[in-house]
């Protein structure tokens, strides 16, 4: 399939990451999780059953703050979403569809936020939330390599995920990733797993880096 | 002397100070942090359909939403988490987290969504504590409000209906109480011998989840299952709820007294019966041709003839 055929079909399905397995197609974190655990890589393995519930809460909280936040900032906050969330969805399409399904996606998670109590707080009281998500964080990871202690787990892969994402993307203005920069040991954990994990996958996408992302952290 | 805090919330059924979740937590809280709040239930006023409940008004400022009435509960210095360190404090935060996105769904689900549940128990319950004509309104309010929460945060695409996600948020729901239960282990409360916030959150999840009469409840079958889960609700019921419970199950007052008072009456009436018995036997003792004591003073005589007589028949 195109690149641009692929991209209309996952955003009508709705559900990025995927991965492509021979005739298989899992999306989504926690069935992509499930699914490599079936073919027997499974990485909390070694966690008894308190670790797997500590650290199943804690990808919630990630979830639950992390994830509405970035959503809100990029949706919610009406000068972020003009400048950049609008025209960097709607890139892949033509007019007029760009158009609908910007401001489709727009009125969905305006939606959502309403559901979830989220539409009456402002962005600093978002900003202050992140803070206090990133500071449950950096108080749980502490001195250690990883959130629970040696090996990494699902959870280190979806802080890594989202702290790294606020880090490079690009917005009208820094304070989410000043906030996020706060927290040393934050951000030595993602410059870690960045150099361990990524440093070839880095190199090879250098050239095809999307326009609002720059391509390592700084 | 300051005026006290006062909270308004929903009132209270089967053993419970409240059925609804958020002003549960707000109560517990202020149990166990030794806050005096003077509560007053919104049943049977307009505020049912006008207020967001839990809701706290101090001194002329008022906090909504549980998390930042705990967090105006600190700042007043009653303060129950204390002495978590800062790593218990932040798990407090990632369990919570848990309820929120596991949990919640499910119980909004069971409580409003679920047909034979709301029609038999959630709306009679709520129309009849909602003053007309607002009866005919707020539960179909919150229901839809329920609805609308879980499809938008649960259902990932407009395509998916509410059957689908049904059997996803239950999944989640009971994996969520079975961690719980694994986290509270054999512990009093989550962390150690005192309670805090987390306490105070799993409880007004979990309580009307327990106590409620619900004639489907699968996740409440599941949740008996657990039994430090159900001991953990009911001991935190008997401690810091008593006196309230006491009062809502309208006993006579003979039973409320201590049973001191009662064995006191039982040994009164013992006593009463030996005394009915002693007094009839001294009757049948003067009555009695053999012993006249009385007789000496007022018939020497006579006695004197009597004593004659015995011998002799």
């Amino acid at each position: 399939m195109s690149l641009a055929a692929e991209a209309f079909v996952s955003q009508i399905a709705g559900k990025v990451p995927f991965i492509h397995v021979g005739n298989q197609v899992v999306s989504e974190l926690g069935l992509i999780v499930q699914f490599t655990k079936a073919k027997g890589h499974s990485l909390s393995d070694g966690l008894d059953d308190v670790q797997r519930a500590e650290m199943k809460a804690y990808m919630e909280l990630v979830n639950n703050m992390l994830l509405t936040a970035e959503l809100y900032i990029q949706w919610c906050d009406d000068y972020t979403a003009t400048e950049i969330s609008r025209p960097r969805y709607s890139s892949p399409y033509s007019w007029p569809l760009n158009h609908i399904l910007a401001y489709q996606k727009q009125w969905e998670v305006r939606r959502k936020m309403n559901a979830i109590g989220w539409s009456g707080k402002s962005l600093e009281q978002v900003y202050e939330d992140v803070s206090q998500c990133c500071q449950a964080l950096s108080q749980r990871l502490g001195t250690q390599p990883y959130f629970f202690n040696k090996q990494p787990t699902e959870l280190d892969a979806l802080v890594f995920g989202h702290l790294f994402t606020i880090l490079t993307t690009q917005l009208t203005n820094d304070e989410l990733a000043e906030k996020v920069k706060s927290y040393t040991n934050l951000l030595s954990f993602c410059h870690r797993i960045e150099q361990a994990y990524f440093k070839e996958h880095d190199r090879e996408s250098q050239s095809g880096s999307s326009r609002h992302s720059k391509g390592s952290l700084p | 002397m300051a005026e006290p805090m006062e909270l308004l919330c929903w009132g209270g059924d089967w053993d419970l100070p409240s059925v609804h979740t958020d002003s549960l937590i707000v109560l517990t809280y202020a149990k166990f942090s030794g806050a005096k709040l003077a509560v007053k239930s919104i049943d049977w006023t307009w505020r049912t359909i006008t207020a967001s409940v839990p809701q706290l008004h101090y001194e002329g400022s008022t906090v909504t939403e549980p998390t930042q009435i705990l967090n105006f509960l600190r700042k007043q210095r009653f303060n129950a988490d204390y002495e978590l360190t800062a790593k218990q404090g932040a798990d407090t935060m990632a369990y919570i987290a848990l309820l929120e996105e596991k949990l919640r769904p499910a119980l909004l689900h069971t409580f409003w969504v679920d047909t034979e549940n709301y029609a038999n128990l959630t709306r009679p319950w709520f129309t009849s504590h909602s003053p007309f004509p607002l009866n005919f309104f707020v539960p179909g309010r919150q229901a839809s409000l329920a609805l609308s929460r879980i499809l938008l945060t649960k259902a990932e695409s407009p395509l998916l209906n509410i059957t689908e996600v049904e059997g996803k948020i239950y999944s989640e729901a009971k994996e969520c109480l079975n961690l719980l239960s694994h986290r509270l282990g054999n512990f009093h409360f989550f962390f150690g011998d005192t309670p805090t916030s987390l306490d105070a959150f799993v409880f007004g999840h979990i309580a009307p989840l327990i106590k409620a009469p619900l004639p489907s409840g699968q996740l409440q079958k599941h949740l008996n299952q657990l039994d430090n889960l159900c001991q953990f609700c009911n001991a935190i019921l008997k401690n810091y709820f008593n006196a309230s419970a006491e009062k809502r199950t309208d006993c006579s007052p003979t039973t409320i007294h201590d049973p001191v008072d009662a064995n006191l009456q039982k040994l009164t009436q013992l006593v009463n019966k030996e005394s009915n018995l002693i007094e009839k036997m001294d009757d049948n003792l003067r009555s009695s041709p053999q012993h006249r004591p009385h007789r000496h003073e007022s018939k020497p005589l006579a006695l004197a003839g009597e004593r004659n007589s015995t011998p002799h028949s």
